[in-house]
């Protein structure tokens, strides 16, 4: 297994989109959901998770709603919004532009110094 | 549309804290259960499972405080937090809690009384239906679109001209003023009253307390002979009683019936308007025995305010009317010279006067006020500056544990802020108490109320969040501002006289803000002793006037000689009356008279030219006007004699020049004028009409030459007696009232006054900012003394071992005394300087309110300096006195 990466500041906001964007999750969901689509190669504090999930709420970025899980418990639900949507692919594509900049820098050989 | 989002979240959270937070937990638990749940399911036992997922979550309470930092909660908890530690800590120091809340209280009450008085009188709307839309109609001079309002009365005619064209307004209503004699079954007296257009109630849109108010139908001609209470007449002569509706009453002996009553919030056309009746226009000729003016189209008589049109603009109002104007204007004689335009202002506040003439006696006391709550704020500020030294240790232990100095600040700022908001809720108390004195100052009808609406209560609030902010900040920022290593480890309460430079300069600011204060109470003041002791050219002392007007109680031109010759005699053989006499203007009532003139020698005024008055026999020996030169009036000069003139020195000097005056004839300008009245004889000059006026240029004819010639019979309808009392003129005006009572008791008498009662009417803006300014400054001076009692007591005790070191090394106590005085008299005479210098900038603003007196008036000057350094020097002495009776045994042990 590689090395579990350290999460970059500010991308677990864009994760949790993410892994929201493909169907309304509760908390505890959203962590399996981003550590299956990373095959286990992020760590995230657990805890850490919630004050990120109330700050997207706070910033109408998602809704939430009670419901019953999967084992017939009370869970807190969260679902994107329409202005959800619309930062995550701002997110994405911000994201994809830096990653492209970052990738064309370190992969620069000495001919094109 | 995300802020929007953030502040619905924010508040759900704030507003539904409990059941936020219960969420919150259910919410990790359920995460908590579900993964143990997962690692219980890949083998590991249920307590080990549990473990392991709480390691993993990590520490639930920091989650949650971050989680609620996210929701914008950490401010209200952190503000929540500062407010019970504020509580406490004022709990703890109730004195001090008790001092600064009160003196807040004073300012801020203070300040919200005056601006309650600005906010009624110059800033509110009638309490009518859509007050934006009305307009009132008045002259103005010139041509272009400046031109100067001369006038906002109109004829009839007019009136009706508008009312019947639908333009450019929807209703159009008019208004004049009346005094009808009021007879309600006790003896008949003068009010009040309105004579107004039956659409008048309709196009303001008030509504009745009770009974109706006028329609169209009560101005058609041989109109209902009904009336309209006001609120205040309603509740004052009638009891209040709602069973008035239908009761007859006699106005000017004209049977009336009551259909209804005004409500209390109305008060007509003007703020604080007096009209205490109103009946309907066409009742004028009825009510007053004249002839109907509701025809004559050059009679100017009529106040006219109208309702904008939806949609109208005033400007494009302005253009239409203003077209109907010059064209009525064009139909009149050439004789008839009404002023050239039409100007159509806004009437959203009414009649305008009111407030134009009460503009700057508002503006300073809110000037005066304001001083006063600065001077609050600097006490306070003081205050807290003194316990921010005693918290000197709190604070450097918050700072060194790693509290913010943001955040300590606001901490201290919160408990101002505490302290500000009980203050503010009494001040608005003090200041409903204190209107109620001010409308009592002002004279103002006892119905009369100043609007506490929410410009006040916004006002009230801004005072309190600025007086705490100006309190606060200063302690706050110093307080916070320490060596925190220094203050955790050397003793406190050291005499550090940086810290002290601080506390000099506002206890200097305070004391030249209350000679400030000072200065202009004392120069209102002496205005008002001024007015009063004015040179009037004669002594008011023993003077009394009444009006009688026996037309208004049916008397015809024929009779009236008769009666007023009876009224005199009987008057005069009073033995509390020395003498008696008529005249047409009563003497300092306001009211002047004006014709134009024409002389013998051809020359002619055509301006209002002097001041006129007709006047009966021994007028000015009554009066108490010493006769220069010639003959007074006597009671041979009538109506067939050879028409005679008085006229006094400025007259002379004015339009007469050198020679003799005796024999020269003069006469009124206009159509009818000449020179017909041959001068008999100069008297000395005197004022006539109003206090504060010049010494005019007078001419006086016999009241009984007044008639015939020129046909106003108006002017000789009503006379006013002037008496001359033996003894106190307020118990003659009691005999005087039998008198003309037992001659005719249907005839009203109008205001019946001493001269001394009627100066007094003059002086009530002047005697009222005397008197607010008086107290202001009063409790400036307190404040100041005050302040610097307590800094020098505070400083005095900081130094106490300094003290008792100098006394061991053999200082006496008066050297002791001599130091502690030194000290604080550059202070005191800086404060001084600066007070001196702010009241001659400030003084240079007053000077339209002053009277016969310069804004740098050197004794007020003086007077005050003295009386703040005779202040400031008590308040210093009785700590020094203190400081030099330290025993030094006592303080070096």
């Amino acid at each position: 297994m590689a090395p579990k990466a350290d999460l970059l500041q500010g991308t677990l906001d864009m994760l949790i989109l993410k892994a929201v964007s493909l169907g309304p999750l509760h908390g505890y969901g959203v962590l399996l959901r981003i550590q299956q689509i990373s095959n286990d190669r992020l760590t995230i504090q657990q805890g850490s998770l919630y004050p990120a999930l109330y700050r997207l709420e706070h910033q109408g970025l998602l809704a939430t709603e009670w419901g019953e899980s999967e084992n017939r418990r009370k869970a807190k639900y969260y679902r994107l919004t329409a202005a959800g949507r619309r930062q995550l692919q701002q997110a994405t594509r911000s994201w994809n532009e830096m990653a492209d900049t970052i990738g064309a820098i370190l992969g620069a050989g000495p001919e094109q110094v | 549309m995300t802020l929007l989002a953030r502040l619905r979240s924010f508040l759900r959270a704030a507003l539904r804290r409990s059941r936020m937070e219960h969420e919150m937990d259910a919410e990790l638990r359920f995460h908590l259960d579900a993964r143990t749940d997962d690692l219980v399911a890949r083998g590991l036992t249920r307590a080990d499972a549990r473990r392991r997922a709480r390691a993993e979550f990590g520490d639930p309470i920091r989650w949650k405080e971050q989680g609620r930092e996210a929701r914008g909660l950490r401010v209200v908890d952190g503000l929540q937090a500062d407010l019970k530690y504020g509580v406490r800590w004022l709990l703890r120091s109730p004195g001090l809690a008790v001092t600064a809340v009160l003196s807040m209280a004073i300012g801020i009450g203070a300040n919200v009384a005056i601006f309650s008085a600005v906010n009624t009188i110059l800033l509110n709307r009638l309490p009518v239906a859509d007050p934006a839309a009305l307009v009132l109609l008045a002259q103005a001079a010139g041509d272009g679109p400046a031109g100067e309002i001369q006038g906002t009365t109109f004829p009839y005619p007019f009136y009706r001209l508008l009312r019947d064209s639908d333009e450019v307004l929807s209703g159009v209503l008019a208004a004049a003023h009346m005094s009808p004699s009021l007879d309600a079954g006790g003896p008949p007296e003068r009010v009040n009253g309105e004579l107004v257009s039956g659409n008048y109630f309709d196009v303001l849109g008030v509504q009745p307390h009770v009974g109706r108010h006028f329609t169209q139908d009560d101005e058609a001609a041989g109109a209902n002979r009904v009336v309209v209470l006001g609120y205040g007449c309603w509740l004052r002569r009638f009891g209040g009683e709602p069973s008035v509706i239908g009761r007859v009453i006699r106005l000017n002996g004209l049977p009336m019936t009551i259909v209804g009553v005004s409500p209390r919030s109305f008060q007509g056309l003007e703020v604080g308007g007096g009209a205490e009746l109103r009946v309907p226009i066409t009742l004028q000729a009825e009510m007053h025995g004249e002839r109907s003016r509701l025809e004559r189209r050059g009679h100017w008589w009529l106040q006219i305010m109208g309702r904008l049109k939806l949609g109208v603009t005033r400007a494009q109002a302005s253009v239409v009317l203003d077209r109907e104007y010059r064209a009525y204007r064009a139909t009149l004689p050439r004789s008839e010279d009404a002023i050239e335009q039409l100007a159509v202002l806004d009437g959203s506040r009414g009649d305008p006067s009111l407030g134009q003439r009460f503009t700057l006696p508002l503006m300073v006391l809110m000037g005066l006020v304001a001083m006063v709550l600065a001077l609050v704020c600097v006490n306070v500020g003081n205050l807290l500056l003194a316990r921010a030294a005693a918290r000197h240790v709190e604070m450097s232990l918050r700072l060194a544990m790693g509290a913010g100095r943001l955040r300590v600040m606001r901490q201290l700022l919160v408990e101002t802020l505490l302290l500000g908001s009980v203050a503010g809720v009494l001040g608005l108390v003090a200041s409903r108490l204190g209107v109620r004195v001010l409308a009592q100052l002002a004279g103002a009808p006892p119905e009369f109320e100043f609007a506490l609406d929410t410009r006040v209560l916004t006002f009230a609030a801004t005072a309190v969040g600025i007086t705490a902010l100006v309190c606060g900040l200063p302690p706050a920022w110093a307080s916070t501002r320490v060596d925190i290593l220094r203050a955790l480890r050397v003793e406190t309460s050291q005499y550090t006289p940086g810290r002290m430079a601080a506390r000099r300069m506002l206890i200097a600011g305070q004391i030249a803000l209350s000679l400030a204060l000072l200065v202009g109470a004392g120069l209102f003041a002496r205005t008002l002793f001024n007015l009063r002791h004015a040179g009037f050219g004669f002594d008011p002392a023993p003077l009394a006037v009444v009006t009688l007007n026996p037309v208004l109680a049916g008397y015809d031109a024929h009779r009236l000689p008769g009666f007023y010759a009876g009224v005199l005699e009987r008057v005069s053989s009073l033995p509390a009356v020395e003498s008696a006499a008529f005249a047409a203007i009563p003497l300092l009532s306001g009211g002047f008279w004006g014709s134009g003139l024409t002389l013998d020698t051809g020359g002619r005024h055509d301006d209002m030219g002097p001041f006129r008055n007709a006047v009966g026999p021994g007028y000015f020996g009554t009066i108490g006007i010493p006769l220069r030169e010639g003959r007074e009036f006597t009671s041979t000069d009538s109506a067939t004699s050879q028409p005679v003139a008085i006229v006094n020195e400025a007259f002379v000097r004015r339009y007469l020049g050198n020679g003799s005056a005796l024999g020269r004839r003069i006469g009124p300008a206009g159509p009818r004028g000449g020179p017909r009245f041959t001068i008999v004889g100069v008297v000395a000059d005197s004022k006539g009409a109003r206090v504060r006026e010049e010494l005019w240029p007078f001419w006086y004819v016999p009241h009984s030459q007044l008639e015939a010639p020129d046909g106003q019979i108006e002017a000789a309808a009503e006379l006013a007696l002037h008496v001359r009392a033996r003894g106190s003129p307020t118990a003659a005006l009691h005999d005087i009232r039998q008198a003309v009572a037992s001659i005719d008791s249907r005839v009203a008498i109008g205001g019946g006054a001493t001269l001394k009662a009627q100066i007094e009417d003059q002086v009530e803006t002047e005697r009222l900012l005397a008197t607010l300014a008086g107290v202001f400054a009063a409790m400036a001076l307190l404040l100041a003394a005050l302040g610097l009692y307590s800094a020098v007591s505070y400083m005095t005790a900081s130094r106490t071992r300094e003290i008792g070191i100098r006394m061991a090394l053999g200082a006496s106590p008066p050297a002791i005394l001599r130091l502690m005085c030194a000290t604080n008299a550059p202070t005191i005479a800086a404060g001084a300087v600066a007070g001196v210098a702010i009241s001659l900038l400030a003084a240079e603003r007053l000077r339209p309110l002053l009277f016969e007196l310069e804004p740098a008036d050197p004794a007020t000057l003086l007077a005050a300096t003295a009386a703040v350094t005779f202040a400031t020097a008590a308040a210093v002495l009785a700590p020094a006195r203190r400081a030099a009776r330290i025993d030094p045994a006592a303080t070096l042990r």
